[in-house]
């Protein structure tokens, strides 16, 4: 997207490769910013590249197992969800040349899946409370088709995301995803205090228990639909790298462990202990609480843009593993929805001309796209070396109001003194 | 943008204590202020409210802001007319002041955070004391409730000061960029407040109309409600002053969680005035009609900082970087800008492009030039990370990079794919 003096675009891969576009293609009309003001999620296409994801003939490093062909062989539908339930598998995150579009393709075909198998479980409680005119029941019920709809937030964020960046949202809307994040650790909260004041409420004031074995198959059913969604959701959101879905997961193990609770509650009484029902209640909000805070830490943290420090190490060994290179610094990344974006400055020999250092800055950035999955852009700074006699950031000398990020040796602290 | 280049970085005095004072190196002062006012007056908003467009040009260039003591009164100067009405107008349109801070930094503007958050608390607190005594006199136990509800913004103010000191830490391999961003999550709690506010005003003047209350000690409970109004306006005005200075959306918006709070207050002067003048029905109305008003700043908030947490940027921002980044010789071209709010701070990134037979020493310097006149034109920018392309006759070849063509588009991914499987 540069505004060359002569007038030619000249087609040229870029930094801001995370927009899913092609950049060769020509833009409807971008301003000399080179924003398309005008945004437009990507549609079809996207289904096209998907597929070849790990087709990918430089993945011998990485240890995909017996999956390295996965996307080609596994059936679709509700078969391939199956088969995808009982082979568990993870992704290596070292997938060098991962695909933004496929990873959001995928979370947003576990978000439909997931809604669907709650909507089964909904509707299979909906039949049981028609067979039996149960109103505890309906309550939960009514519980289960709000708790499904949840994940439409995420869901319209996956959409969202494939919006292209425009000069309002510079990085683009993934991190819409995030959002959503927060608003499914906010749904925990709620399932963690629905389920304390019911275990309370049981507690002062116990209800008798009518068609026992019933309350247990609808406690049963709707256990087992959230925890299948939860595990598929949690392994996805772990493999596309999604916070906000590895949230949702919690999120529906938070509801499966509510029904089991009813369970093990209509087993107590059963056997004569009707203190059981409030108690495992009271046990189970605890649970729900120990999963909220894996949500959450997941979550702000995105928010925050915390990063696995390894990431850092990483991307540091790798760039100063590029011949040429004297040093790095400043490493940034952050995750933006569930891919990651990065910054570095390299130090090189200041002689060399721009040409010669820019293509440093490629081997560095194409060394750690190899490197680091997930990596959605990275734009490196070119700093030149120490040469005797100059000060190459006396320009900026004094206007530098942020610590270098890991300060070298000798560093005295920002404000410190001279 | 941190320089930890090798050797390069020898101990210096830093300048965030006397910034502004000591550039080390010469500026033509007058050539200096030109550029600021020049280069801003597109980009006369830090706000966070966004798209409202303030149809007013401030017309400041040649005075100096500084401190904004006489604030109010340059704005009545530009038409805005006078008074309470335009104090209030004033500070509901999104605009920044800040031109002359443009290099305020981070550290500075940290400080001075906090320093509001403070002195708001202190106001809040006063506010509430007097409300208190004015509950000690009367006796009354609504009085009561609306005080302890004063109280309530330490459960807010607290935490984006804690906010602010948190995000004064140096980054970490952990956190890179530092902990700005808590202030943008304490943003959304205060969002949260207002919102509460908004839920117990309308859940009162609904109660109100079924069973109206039966108000005793009118006259006091009048002058609390001017009180309350007063105190929590004063705070409110300031807040967003200086939020907006620095560049804060958290701490504006804890400005419009104390307005929030005032109009309350006023809803019931108003009430009173109402069973006064014998129209008992006059207070849930006034409640309601002051709900309605509540929401509307309630919008406002919850979109600037959810704007903040999306890395949104106001409008003309990208603009205003480009057109900046443009005028520095020697730039041939600029291509993709990005930046994004981290807390009360801005982060950019540019790409440019530069006679590529130059040494990287030269195009350094350029690079550091364009960072240089960014810092001095953008308000609240605390880091640009300039990437430099080879330009030849002011055209980066596509040759500058074959190397991660492959990684730019998932329809390059997908042709090197098909090449390689075919070889």
């Amino acid at each position: 997207m540069t505004e060359p003096a002569g007038g030619g675009r000249q087609p040229h891969a870029h930094d801001d490769d995370d927009h899913g576009h092609d950049h060769p293609r020509p833009h409807p009309d971008p301003d000399a910013t080179g924003y398309v003001d005008e945004v437009h999620a990507h549609g079809p296409e996207a289904h096209d590249h998907a597929h070849v994801d790990h087709a990918h003939p430089g993945e011998d490093g990485h240890a995909h197992g017996e999956h390295g062909d996965h996307d080609h062989d596994h059936p679709t539908g509700i078969r391939g969800f199956i088969y995808e339930l009982i082979k568990p598998h993870s992704h290596d995150s070292a997938d060098s040349v991962d695909d933004a579009i496929m990873a959001n393709v995928r979370g947003i075909r576990a978000v439909k899946i997931s809604l669907a198998v709650l909507m089964v479980t909904a509707v299979a409680q909906v039949a049981l409370v028609l067979v039996t005119g149960s109103v505890a029941l309906l309550a939960d019920t009514v519980h289960n088709f709000s708790d499904a709809l949840t994940s439409v937030p995420l869901w319209i964020a996956f959409v969202l995301a494939r919006r292209q960046a425009n000069k309002r949202y510079t990085y683009g809307y993934r991190r819409a995803e995030d959002l959503a994040g927060l608003f499914i650790v906010g749904m925990i909260v709620l399932s963690a205090i629905i389920a304390g004041a019911e275990s309370i409420q049981r507690l002062i004031d116990p209800h008798p228990l009518t068609n026992p074995w019933l309350v247990v198959a609808a406690g049963f059913f709707g256990f087992l639909g959230n925890e299948i969604v939860a595990s598929y959701r949690i392994r996805v959101g772990k493999e596309i790298g999604s916070a906000a879905l590895v949230a949702d997961g919690y999120h529906a193990r938070t509801d499966g462990f509510t029904s089991l609770a009813v369970v093990f509650g209509a087993f107590g009484v059963m056997l004569g202990f009707p203190l059981a029902d409030p108690i495992v209640g009271l046990l189970i909000t605890a649970a729900i609480l120990i999963v909220l805070r894996d949500a959450v830490v997941a979550v702000f943290g995105r928010l925050m843009d915390a990063v696995d420090p390894q990431l850092v190490d990483t991307i540091e060994r790798q760039a100063k593993a590029v011949p040429g290179v004297i040093d790095v610094s400043s490493i940034r990344v952050r995750w933006i929805g569930h891919r990651l974006e990065a910054s570095l400055h390299a130090v090189v020999d200041c002689t060399i001309s721009v040409a010669e250092g820019h293509q440093l800055a490629e081997e560095i950035r194409h060394a750690a796209y190899h490197d680091v999955g997930k990596l959605d852009s990275i734009l490196v700074h070119i700093d030149p070396c120490d040469h005797v006699g100059s000060d190459h950031h006396e320009t900026t000398r004094g206007h530098d109001p942020a610590p270098p990020p890991f300060a070298p040796i000798g560093y005295e602290g920002h404000r410190g003194s001279a | 943008m941190t320089h930890s280049a090798g050797g390069a970085r020898e101990p210096h005095a830093h300048e965030h204590d006397d910034h502004g004072h000591d550039h080390p190196h010469p500026h033509g002062d007058d050539g200096h202020a030109d550029r600021h006012d020049h280069a801003l007056a597109s980009h006369a908003r830090t706000g966070t409210d966004g798209d409202r467009d303030h149809g007013h040009a401030h017309g400041e260039h040649g005075h100096a802001h500084g401190e904004h003591d006489d604030h109010d009164h340059d704005h009545g100067e530009h038409g805005h007319g006078a008074g309470l009405w335009a104090s209030i107008k004033h500070s509901l349109t999104p605009h920044s002041h800040d031109h002359s801070e443009a290099i305020q930094s981070a550290e500075e503007a940290t400080s001075e955070g906090i320093r509001a958050a403070w002195i708001s608390l202190g106001g809040m607190a006063l506010t509430a004391f007097l409300q208190i005594g004015i509950v000690a006199i009367s006796g009354s136990i609504a009085l009561l409730a609306d005080t302890v509800h004063n109280f309530g913004h330490l459960v807010t103010t607290i935490p984006l000061i804690i906010a602010f000191r948190i995000g004064r830490r140096p980054a970490t391999k952990r956190y890179p960029f530092g902990y700005r961003r808590a202030e943008d999550l304490v943003g959304l709690l205060i969002a949260g407040m207002i919102l509460l506010t908004v839920v117990i005003i309308i859940w009162e003047s609904v109660r109100a109309i079924f069973e109206p209350r039966e108000v005793g000690n009118l006259g006091w409970v009048f002058a609390a409600g001017i009180v309350g109004f007063l105190g929590n306006e004063i705070v409110a005005i300031y807040r967003i002053r200086i939020g907006r200075k620095i560049g804060s959306a958290a701490l504006i918006a804890e400005g419009n969680h104390a307005r929030a709070d005032g109009l309350t207050s006023i809803a019931v002067a108003v009430g009173i005035t109402g069973v006064w003048l014998g129209f008992p029905q006059a207070d849930p109305i006034v409640g309601l009609l002051i709900a309605v008003v509540i929401l509307g700043i309630l919008v406002s908030s919850v979109r600037s900082v959810l704007r903040r947490l999306m890395d949104g940027v106001d409008d003309g921002l990208v603009d205003d970087i480009h057109t900046v980044a443009a005028a520095v010789p020697g730039v041939e071209y600029v291509d993709q800008i990005r930046a994004r709010w981290s807390g009360h701070r801005l982060q950019a990134q540019i790409t440019l492009g530069c006679e590529g037979t130059r040494t990287v020493a030269d195009g350094h310097e350029l690079a550091e030039r364009v960072h240089h006149d960014l810092l001095h034109a953008i308000p609240n920018l605390d880091d640009v990370v300039v990437h430099v392309h080879p330009a030849f006759d002011g055209v980066t070849p596509p040759a500058a990079h074959e190397l991660t063509g492959h990684h730019a588009s998932p329809r390059a991914r997908h042709d090197y794919r098909e090449v390689n499987a075919a070889t």
